[in-house]
């Protein structure tokens, strides 16, 4: 029998159906556990693998894989449980080891954007609160001098997250990013 | 002078502690509003983020075709029409989230989101007031 370690029930890119989740030395795949589902099986080569974390996500517990030259892969679904055997899997398929990622809970709205390299980040208090992989950003403009709007591709991946309209779809989100213009002189006179 | 003395404080605030807290709901990449802990949870790039009602400003929504847009807008600084106005911020200098809009064909659902925002809204300002009123 192959050497092969395989999850069931989880989603790939927030797809609207769960498929399974197989590891092998060569790779993962995954595909849609129904017949019927139109879905195309997803295969990433072990040699496009960066990295894998684990965090809270909306199904269960998330496996984000960080790749070579497709960016960011998210695999939702997972049970708390399930930490230790894919920790395993990966360390046994890939030689990698599985970091655990917590976010932030505070609801603030307030923190750092960073941009790494398939995603942008937004931190509160040292802490990642969401990440927009960049695959799904349609275009970004300036709006006034200290304004961003990045809007969102909603298109994204539709044959993987069904027809729009299945869920609450984030359009645009707008960030206000204090310039790097001196403060106004004339605030210490407030003191 | 009397403004100078209600110069308001920024008061710290806390969605949640832990991730057990998320309401059931947030499977289903939704926007959900949990009351008990005033926070409206919204779905990003598949991750369910908590927002605690303080950091929001207002909401507003309409419809247009199939779908009803809901925008929440957020507490920046510089928003308010004079210095005097500006609310206080732990970080001034920190990045903001300053709005986020979500697109929905389920306008049912979507205006009771918003009636629920709005009464947690109002409430939280109510509460603020009585606060104050005390402290005063």
């Amino acid at each position: 029998m192959a050497d092969m370690t395989q999850f069931e029930n989880i989603y790939f890119n927030q797809s609207v159906r769960p498929g399974r989740l197989r590891f092998a030395n060569s790779g993962l795949g995954w595909k849609a556990s129904s017949k019927n589902a139109t879905q195309p099986p997803f295969l990433l080569p072990q040699s496009e693998f960066v990295s894998a974390h684990w965090s809270r996500a909306a199904k269960g517990y998330e496996c984000r894989v960080l790749t070579k030259d497709r960016g960011v892969i998210q695999f939702d679904g997972f049970d708390l449980d399930d930490f230790d055997r894919l920790k395993n899997t990966l360390k046994h398929h890939f030689d990698t080891v599985l970091e655990t990622r917590p976010h932030s809970m505070k609801g603030w709205n307030w923190g750092n954007t960073d941009f790494e390299r398939s995603e942008l980040v937004f931190n509160v208090s040292n802490r990642p609160a969401f990440e927009v992989p960049y695959a799904q950003v349609n275009n970004t403009n300036l709006v006034g001098k200290s304004e961003v709007a990045v809007e969102l591709s909603v298109d994204h991946d539709l044959e993987i997250r069904g027809p729009s309209g299945v869920r609450d779809e984030l359009v645009e989100m707008r960030f206000y990013v204090p310039g790097t213009v001196p403060k106004n002189e004339d605030e210490d006179e407030d003191q | 002078t009397e403004d100078d003395q209600k110069r308001a404080v920024f008061r710290r605030f806390e969605a949640y502690k832990r991730e057990s807290q998320f309401p059931v709901g947030v499977k289903d990449l939704k926007i959900a509003v949990d009351p008990k802990n005033q926070v409206i949870v919204v779905p990003i790039s598949g991750r369910p983020v908590p927002l605690h009602i303080s950091a929001l400003k207002n909401a507003s929504k309409n419809d247009e075709g199939e779908y009803v847009y809901i925008r929440l807008n957020l507490l920046t600084p510089g928003q308010g029409v004079g210095k005097k106005d500006d609310l206080p911020f732990e970080d001034a200098n920190a990045h903001f989230v300053h709005s986020l809009t979500y697109r929905s064909r389920d306008t049912e659902r979507i205006t009771d989101i918003f009636r629920s925002i709005q009464e947690m809204k109002k409430n939280a300002v109510k509460k603020e007031l009585e606060q104050k009123e005390l402290e005063d």
